[in-house]
């Protein structure tokens, strides 16, 4: 794969890579490195990086998981470290949403719903294609993603408002 | 998987949540521009063709040179010949091979026949057998005396007739001595 094709997935996804790749485990950095060197060693490029890119990020983070043994404690402990999911430095002045209470609210979420959030809202894929990254279907994916979301709006306090046509 | 299929529409409050930065970690984002390029030019396979190729060749080149520096051994083969045994034939009596002698040098150990007084030793056929079959030296000489049974016994000389004697010494006065 072309350097500068790498350059730009690096740029478009590295930051919701790490986000989705903490859900499972506490080097998330190493296996965004990983998953990007196995991508730039393909001979052939995938069809759709990005959801090569969740989808390999995925299976590394779960055996390094399990490789550590404390998947399930890093789990348990996911709710202390929610404040360091997000920027805090981006999203206090648009005055909506906290990073550090939606850390907090997304770290809550059972692991399920929180992939399908994060992969939804910070990742940019589809339902399909987090269907096929899960290895679950695109209508348990929408679920999972619903429930999530509405867990989301009652502890962030957010209205119920109107909607706008999805940008990607 | 159709990528055609409409996604639903986003929420402001999902809006809000994108708006969310996540947080960058740890990246060395140079670093891994850096080994990411390295690893995809050491997985081409044109890369791999010539240091695989050296490889195997210095390889061979090694074996052959370990097979040059040992001695030559003396290559035993141990191979199993079946050896039928031949059928063992009675064994028939030999046979005398006839032995022919053919020499005149034997000639003067041939001891002429005396003369006998059988008329069938006198016959033209006995003495031409005779001549053909040992030679001149076959003729036999002329007895000197009547032999007696199987030996040898000088007989006292037959003296001609005298009619005969006579007219053989006329033959020979007229003619001359025998040649």
């Amino acid at each position: 794969m072309e350097p500068e094709r790498i350059a730009r997935l690096l740029d478009r996804h590295a930051a919701a890579l790490a986000l989705y790749a903490r859900q499972f485990c506490d080097a998330p950095e190493d296996v965004v490195q990983e998953a990007f060197l196995r991508l730039s060693g393909l001979n052939r490029a995938p069809d759709d990086p990005a959801s090569w890119l969740f989808r390999v990020a995925r299976n590394l983070a779960i055996d390094a998981a399990r490789a550590a043994g404390r998947r399930r404690r890093h789990e348990s402990r996911a709710a202390t470290l929610g404040d360091e999911w997000f920027d805090p430095a981006v999203g206090v002045g648009s005055g909506e949403v906290d990073p550090e209470e939606a850390g907090r609210a997304l770290a809550d979420l059972p692991v399920e719903q929180r992939e399908v959030v994060v992969a939804r809202i910070w990742g940019g894929l589809t339902f399909e294609q987090i269907a096929e990254v899960s290895g679950g279907s695109s209508s348990t994916a929408h679920r999972l993603y619903a429930r999530g979301l509405e867990t989301l709006r009652q502890r962030l306090g957010a209205p119920c408002r109107g909607t706008r046509r999805n940008p990607n | 998987m159709s990528r055609n299929t409409p996604e639903p529409e986003l929420t402001d409050f999902e809006r809000s949540l994108a708006a969310l930065a996540p947080s960058p970690g740890r990246f060395d984002r140079d670093r891994l521009m850096y080994e990411a390029g390295r690893r995809s030019v050491l997985n081409q396979p044109r890369r791999r063709l010539w240091p695989a190729l050296a490889a195997s060749l210095a390889a061979v080149a090694a074996g052959q040179a370990i097979a040059l520096s040992r001695p030559a051994e003396p290559n035993i083969v141990e191979r199993v010949v079946v050896v039928r045994e031949p059928t063992v034939q009675p064994e028939r009596p030999e046979e005398p091979e006839p032995v022919v002698i053919l020499s005149r040098r034997a000639e003067p150990e041939v001891r002429p026949l005396p003369l006998s007084e059988d008329p069938a030793d006198f016959s033209y056929l006995q003495l031409n057998r005779r001549v053909a079959r040992l030679g001149l030296a076959g003729l036999p000489e002329p007895s000197p005396g009547p032999s007696v049974g199987a030996d040898f016994v000088l007989a006292p000389p037959v003296e001609p007739p005298p009619m005969l004697r006579h007219r053989l010494l006329n033959e020979l006065a007229n003619f001359g001595g025998p040649t």
